[in-house]
């Protein structure tokens, strides 16, 4: 309501200054040719002090004379509508026109703010949020809370633990990796806390278990050797690795162990039937890595297939497939520039599938974003010089 | 609340800016004061309303209102509040804004300070600044509103740009908007004195105020934006050609033509259809700027979010204003009489000569910066323009031009005296001469042109002395004398020489630091010591440390000359918390002869750091000189010539002009 009225008065002084002049009845103006002609004559004395300064000679300073007077001659001889001192044209247009801009603007105003403005939404400055209740935040405002707290206090390792499996809730997951880290080496090492880092490690590369989450994952096998969770995500990096025969094995140890009403024995079914299809070299649909992974976390982006799922592609599939990898990192490396890896990768992924032009221009361009590093150039340097003798 | 009504006050503003448009507008067709005194208020109530809009925007970014969706983007709490306050322009809504707001600066100034303006044009002029308000204004609203809410908001932003958070954010953009927006008072003029097909000397008056204002805007804008390229992207490279550095640079030069044509027209009523026509062009290239920071054609630091939607109407506004502009002089032209005649030989000879130049070398930027972009989007070929196409087109045309610099004053209106001029500037040349000499002694072995460079510097520079001091009559008088005479002189005869010579330190600048740098790219290891151009730099070694929003490394160098201590640099490299992006704060220890510039690199896995040391000898001339022309401007604008004079109304009897 409050914000209505300020809007009312907004608009109203607004209107009030803008059409007062309007039923003024003394309007006085200045006719152009008084203007025009008050210009000259200041011409005229500039002339002279210019020549009393010996800024021009005396000849020079008369024909300048001469040429002002004659456009004040000229000017005064044009014509020129008189102003000010005419009669009013119409003083009922005036205020027509005044009445119309006195509805318009407050209508056109109010009727665009309720297109684009957001009255119900009150302002909400930080500082009063960190104030309001638990009941009242939102995730994002408790996650704020936390997070300022650990700033402050990065060594209050229960406040990690807290808030690392919040990260993983709302997909933060490097974030939940280096929380669940801290959490572990602040609180002592448990289970949790590792297999935690290994999973958002995981996720956080987009499924791929990478060498630190494998570390991660074995070392929770040491601290509780049943937790299938573990087992499967080193499985799944040993699928990843290309070596299939030995994830196949690996799931159908698991599988004879499992409890009979585990509920994740029909994702590792299918996991060891996709896997005896692609061994037995007919093709099935590839799928996500992670699929089958018994954990409650959300899968993984399909973005990084593994090797081996590519391997047992059909050649122009294959093809498809790393064009469009190439593709997305070219893009991804469009709008970050400073990923030496990424360039590097890039830069070699063109020299093997030959295109010759983009991979001029990828080293130009990763130059360009290393312009001012001077070891990130040399290794560019050095790889240019190795593919250039590859090809 | 504050956010709400300032976007409400945003609305009224466009509102009121249409008002502006047409009911003057309306008035001066029908001889009407009262409708084209509408203007004024009109004008003011813009401003206040923007300011207002301008300080709601500025208060939700200082109190970190992330609700407003511009503020969650471009912001982030841990960040010093100087960059709050200086991030309402680090993006593109927030600049627009600003952009408008000095629109209706530049509106009101004219409306209180243009009293002295024949009624009709005033009003034409407020209402064609009007129209571009509306315009702009429209951009924002419809495609780029800063005012947006977000719910439920995010509990902290996205953070600005690192290398944006820097204390020229406060200065280098309003500057450079200022001469931008600036030009667009000429192009009002411009447009007013063609709807009332009547341009002449007075006209030429009024107008080179406003247009000298914003070229002294716009030269230290620019001059900022490259000194701080110069320290932030850690090479020590002041001026890169990139296309939106020559946007910027564009505007410049054909303001400077303007300028120059626009005192051929005060003084001599010619020249008058070509200055028309490059006050409308001058805002054109101001308007083409805007265009390409905006519409993601291209990527830079500059380029904001790319969004095709407002690319296309940003170039509706460009072709509308430039298009628009270009027909209306193209019906007009023809009426506008002709004024004074000259020899080739003269004051206004040489500012033609000034003029061609000047719009030429605009135009080879205008290719160089085009000719890629066009090329890419017809045939999606990428190709590079850079400072080697420059240096062959743009250099050549300022030859001739520095060259002539000191002619022009000393010839007179009319007819000059070529022969004359040539005898009073030869201790000028004597001292150019002089300084080639010097320059090949002091720099044996080094680059054979470069001490011709610097003597044309030095030339522009002693030319613009020595007018000085023939018009004080130093040699026939003695020093007493002289100074009084110095003390006399109007402050546009300064304004005019101080300007010049700012050039000449420019030149001086770039050829120096061009042809003389030096540069050592290098591994060091603590207790390491490498000698840059004289200076002994020893690396005391690194050590992390942190900042508000960012963890960084700071290097030590101890600098030594000849044994002694001279200072200790100090660079850094930063990793900024939001957004998670590293920036180098290179070390720069300056003295008069130059910079050491030390910039701090990777850590090596080998032990030790990538260093990189540079001497720029003179580069601060460059900005220096910049300094200068602002000044001079600054001395120019002084003059009581440029406030017009007699303060009259139609009814009292114009009172005489007393001399200052």
């Amino acid at each position: 309501m409050l914000l209505w009225v300020g809007f009312a008065l907004m608009t109203a002084a607004v209107m009030a200054a803008l059409l007062r002049p309007l039923w003024r009845t003394d309007a006085d103006a200045l006719a152009p040719a008084e203007a025009d002609l008050a210009v000259y004559r200041d011409q005229l004395t500039e002339i002279d002090s210019d020549r009393e300064r010996g800024l021009i000679a005396d000849a020079e300073a008369v024909s300048a004379k001469t040429e002002v007077a004659r456009r004040m001659l000229d000017r005064a001889a044009s014509p020129d509508h008189a102003t000010g001192s005419a009669p009013a044209p119409s003083a009922s247009r005036t205020q027509w026109i005044a009445r119309v801009a006195a509805a318009l603007v407050p209508i056109a105003a109010v009727g665009t703010y309720l297109v684009v403005g957001s009255p119900t939404t009150p302002d909400a400055p930080l500082e009063a949020r960190r104030n309001t209740s638990p009941e009242n935040s939102t995730v994002a405002d408790l996650i704020g809370k936390v997070e300022a707290r650990l700033a402050a206090q990065p060594d209050d390792g229960q406040g990690w633990a807290v808030i690392a499996p919040v990260y993983m809730r709302v997909n933060r997951f490097a974030d939940a990796a280096n929380a669940f880290s801290r959490a572990n080496a602040l609180l002592g090492e448990k289970p949790a806390y590792v297999m935690g880092f290994a999973e958002a490690t995981m996720l956080d590369n987009d499924g791929v278990v990478t060498e630190t989450a494998r570390k991660a994952f074995r070392r929770v096998l040491e601290l509780e050797p049943n937790r299938i969770e573990a087992a499967f995500a080193l499985s799944l990096a040993k699928e990843q690795d290309g070596d299939l025969a030995g994830a196949l094995a690996d799931y159908r140890g698991m599988l004879a162990k499992a409890p009979a009403e585990a509920a994740w024995k029909p994702a590792l079914q299918n996991r060891i039937k996709g896997l005896d299809d692609r061994l037995a070299g007919r093709t099935p649909a590839p799928e996500p890595p992670a699929a089958g992974a018994p954990q409650t976390a959300p899968a993984p982006q399909a973005g990084a297939p593994n090797a081996a799922d590519v391997a047992a592609m059909k050649p122009e599939d294959q093809a498809r497939m790393i064009e469009g990898m190439v593709q997305r990192l070219a893009e991804r490396l469009k709008t970050n520039g400073k990923d030496l890896p990424g360039w590097l990768q890039l830069i070699r992924a063109y020299a093997v599938l030959g295109r010759t032009s983009d991979l001029e221009t990828a080293l130009a361009d990763a130059r360009r974003n290393f312009a001012d590093d001077a070891t990130a150039l040399g290794e560019i340097d050095a790889l240019q010089k190795s593919v250039k003798q590859g090809s | 609340m504050i956010t709400e009504l300032g976007h409400f006050a945003l609305i009224l503003a466009v509102l009121v800016a249409a008002v502006q448009m047409v009911v003057p507008a309306l008035g001066a067709y029908q001889r009407d004061a009262r409708l084209m005194s509408v203007a004024e208020p009109a004008a003011l109530s813009q401003l206040t309303l923007l300011t207002f809009a301008f300080l709601a925007l500025m208060h939700a970014y200082v109190t970190s209102d992330f609700s407003v969706a511009n503020v969650a983007t471009n912001s982030h709490s841990t960040k010093p509040l100087l960059y709050k306050i200086s991030g309402v322009w680090g993006n593109h809504e927030g600049s627009m804004l600003l952009w408008v707001l000095i629109l209706a600066i530049f509106g009101a100034a004219v409306a209180l300070f243009g009293r002295n303006l024949p009624a009709t044009l005033r009003a034409n002029v407020l209402s064609v600044q009007a129209s571009i308000a509306v315009a702009f204004g429209l951009f924002i609203l419809l495609t780029s509103n800063p005012f947006v809410r977000l719910e439920p908001a995010p509990f902290d932003g996205r953070g600005l740009n690192p290398i944006l958070q820097d204390p020229a954010l406060s200065f280098h953009p309003p500057f450079l908007y200022m001469g931008y927006v600036g030009f667009s008072m000429a192009f009002s003029f411009a447009i007013a004195a063609l709807i009332e097909g009547r341009t002449d000397a007075a006209w030429a008056r009024w107008v080179r105020p406003w247009t000298l204002l914003a070229w002294m805007c716009l030269t230290i804008g620019i001059a900022m934006g490259s000194w701080w390229a110069y320290y932030e992207l850690g090479w020590g490279g002041w001026w890169f050609w990139d296309p939106v550095e020559n946007a910027s640079f564009m505007p410049w030069l054909a303001g400077t033509a303007l300028l120059h044509s626009a005192l051929v027209m005060e003084k001599r009523d010619a020249l008058k259809v070509w200055t028309v026509l490059l006050a409308i062009l001058t805002f054109s290239m101001s308007l083409m700027g805007t265009f390409l920071v905006r519409s993601g054609v291209l990527s830079s630091v500059h380029a904001f979010a790319v969004d095709p939607q407002r690319g296309v109407f940003v170039l509706a506004i460009m072709v509308l204003f430039t298009g628009g502009g270009l027909a209306l002089f193209a019906y007009r032209a023809r009426e506008l009489r002709q004024g004074g005649i000259f020899a080739p030989i003269s004051r206004e000879g040489a500012l033609v000569l000034n003029n061609i130049l000047l719009t030429t070398a605009c135009a080879t930027v205008l290719v160089g910066t085009l000719y890629p972009l066009a090329l890419e989007s017809l045939t999606g070929e990428k190709i590079s323009v850079g400072a080697p196409y420059f240096n062959m087109t743009f250099g050549p045309l300022m030859l001739p031009l520095l060259l002539a610099m000191p002619f022009g004053p000393y010839l007179a209106w009319k007819r000059g005296d070529v022969y004359a001029a040539a005898q009073r500037l030869f201790v000028a040349a004597l001292v150019a001469i002089a300084a080639i000499a010097v320059t090949f002694a002091v720099t044996k072995p080094g680059p054979w042109l470069a001490p011709f460079g610097i003597a044309i510097g030095v030339w522009v520079m002693a030319g613009a002395i020595s007018e000085l001091l023939f018009r004080a009559k130093a040699g026939n008088a003695n020093l007493e004398e002289v100074l009084r005479r110095l003390r006399n002189l109007p402050r546009s005869v300064f304004g005019t020489a101080l300007a010049h010579f700012g050039v000449g330190m420019m030149v001086i600048g770039i050829i120096a630091t061009s042809a003389y740098q030096t540069e050592r790219v290098l591994l060091m290891k603590v207790g390491d010591t490498v000698d840059v151009a004289g200076y002994a730099l020893t690396f005391n070694g690194a050590k992390a440390g942190q900042g508000p929003n960012y963890k960084e490394q700071i290097g030590s160098f101890t600098v030594q000359r000849d044994g002694a201590p001279v200072t200790t640099l100090q660079p850094e490299k930063r990793l900024y918390d939001a957004p998670p992006q590293p920036t180098t704060e290179a070390g720069i220890y300056n003295a008069w002869t130059g910079d050491l510039y030390v910039v701090l690199g990777d850590e090596q896995t080998s032990g030790g750091w990538a260093v990189r040391a540079y001497f720029h000898p003179f580069v601060r001339f460059i900005w220096l000189g910049a300094l200068v022309m602002f000044i001079a401007g600054a001395v120019s604008l002084s003059d009581r010539r440029l406030r017009v004079g007699a303060p009259q109304r139609a009814r009292r009897s114009p009172a005489a002009v007393p001399a200052e």
